[in-house]
């Protein structure tokens, strides 16, 4: 899904107006190629992430086959934390709270492909490629992009030269720092799939349609007034304007919002034990909670807290509803 | 009766050293023998006594979740078995995490009903005293933290945003307050 999500809109990009950023194109070749990959690559590896002063490390697989991808992280620091996907969704075993598991109906709406176009990419970021690098002892493209504002991270790629795969990581703040990184010490490439050059004759990508990312119209729904600067709802593919989940039983909210590159969730639910009420922070990924109205409102994506702040500020419960 | 290759496969694998197939083989091992499990569970609270990591085991809800767990993992070997048989050698690579999981989820199911058995003190009581205020979220309610993972997990399945691929969640898994 992410994948052709992104041939499409890379591709797309490819095709229209550069960036304005020098030298944008053969980045953006590489953004779309990296995208591919990351989906279409079996691999096995371990890699490390680090956040603030702190250091873990995982193993990390991915597999491709006529089964679907399966994907697998296992901890090897500190407690023993595992994340598997596969096609019933997604199972997390973390330390203390119960084991989680996202299916499908749990919540991950079924998105349409957007079209965006590459003048709003680039009034965001600056793209570009800024020469070579050796990771896990492969060699490697470095992509850099460049929030132009706070609302968003930057990132550096580095992307495998063999087979597209971003070896290592960068999240940026606005200074240029990172934030988050991750990369990976060793990798095995195990197989790539045959169509991974092939996205576009994907069944699924031709049963979906493409819709402009426009605000929605419809009455009574969740909206944010003004979303941060560059950030547009997603809408939901069965025109209802904003994906409503089943959620423990409970009709939820659940909005996404994208610049092209980044995402946040605006979550909408009855208030329950276990709501977040502030702000938070697990590494890259800020959150902020609180009480609008009868309704319990959480956001969460891995955008600066101030993205978070604004959303929620902005946040506009259904008129009349 | 354990044998000392099993406490040491199990011993490896609690500190994430375990290659893919001796993780699976620890699973079955905690699985079949029930002193082993109860050696891990001591293990696993006496490290998060030294550690003074909060413990709250209690909090986990156990049959449906494992079983769900269970079933996904069924799925997955099913499709990628496919796999397997039409490319030889490839039926090696089924994912690790999703069989870790399920044997996880199995062996958290078998300690919590353990734990939290009828007219049985928990062994968790003395743990609970020392637990640690540095956990995931920088929130020191599980249940916000347990929120927080499942929306954020979530967002992930439904994000549109530039695809990292699975290496997306390494902020989900990966975190690790400092000791």
């Amino acid at each position: 899904m992410h994948a052709i999500f992104h041939a499409a809109c890379l591709s797309g990009l490819l095709a229209a107006t550069p960036l304005q950023a020098s030298e944008p194109a053969p980045a953006l070749s590489l953004l779309d190629k990296m995208s591919r990959a990351v989906e279409n690559v079996s691999f096995d590896g371990t890699l490390v992430y680090l956040h603030g002063q702190d250091l873990s490390a995982l193993r990390i697989s991915h597999r491709v086959g006529a089964g679907g991808a399966g994907d697998s992280l296992l901890s090897l620091t500190g407690p023993v934390r595992t994340m598997s996907r596969h096609a019933g969704g997604v199972t997390c075993m973390l330390p203390d709270v119960a084991p989680l598991n996202v299916g499908p109906s749990d919540g991950a709406p079924v998105l349409p492909i957007l079209e965006l176009d590459v003048s709003h990419l680039g009034r965001y970021y600056e793209i570009g490629i800024e020469g070579r690098f050796r990771v896990a002892g492969r060699d490697t493209d470095l992509v850099t992009v460049r929030a132009r504002d706070a609302y968003r991270y930057g990132y550096r790629f580095f992307v495998d030269r063999a087979t597209g795969l971003p070896l290592k990581v960068d999240k940026l703040d606005e200074q240029g720092s990172p934030v988050q990184q991750i990369m990976f010490t060793t990798v095995e490439i195990a197989d790539v799939s045959p169509n991974a050059d092939d996205v576009e004759s994907s069944p699924r990508l031709a049963g979906e349609q493409a819709v402009s990312a426009q605000s929605p119209t419809a009455p009574a729904q969740w909206t944010l007034r003004e979303p941060p600067a560059g950030f547009r709802l997603v809408p939901s593919a069965d025109s209802s304007g904003g994906p409503s989940v089943e959620h423990d039983n409970d009709l939820s909210w659940h909005l996404v919002y994208t610049d092209g590159l980044a995402s946040f969730s605006v979550y909408v639910e009855p208030p329950a034990d276990g709501a977040l009420q502030g702000p938070s922070r697990l590494g890259a990924v800020n959150a902020v909670g609180g009480r609008i109205g009868d309704a319990q409102v959480t956001i969460v994506g891995e955008v600066p807290m101030e993205t978070v702040r604004a959303a929620f500020d902005a946040l506009q419960p259904p008129q009349g509803g | 009766m354990s044998t000392e290759s099993e406490l040491q496969r199990i011993s490896t694998f609690m500190d994430g050293e375990a290659g893919r197939f001796e993780a699976r083989a620890a699973i079955g091992d905690l699985l079949r023998d029930p002193e082993l499990a109860e050696r891990w569970e001591r293990w696993h609270l006496i490290r998060r006594g030294l550690r003074r990591e909060h413990s709250d085991q209690l909090a986990r809800r156990t049959a449906a979740e494992v079983r769900r767990a269970i079933d996904a993992d069924a799925d997955t070997d099913d499709g990628l078995g496919a796999q397997g048989g039409g490319r030889g050698g490839e039926s090696t690579f089924r994912p690790l995490g999703a069989a870790l999981a399920a044997g996880l989820g199995l062996v958290a199911l078998a300690l919590v009903l353990r734990v939290a058995g009828p007219g049985g003190p928990s062994p968790l009581a003395g743990i609970e005293q020392v637990a640690s205020s540095a956990p995931r979220w920088e929130q020191s309610d599980p249940a916000v933290r347990s929120h927080l993972d499942r929306l954020l997990v979530n967002h992930r399945e439904a994000s549109v945003g530039l695809s990292f691929g699975v290496a997306a969640y390494a902020s989900v898994i990966g975190y690790e307050p400092a000791p």
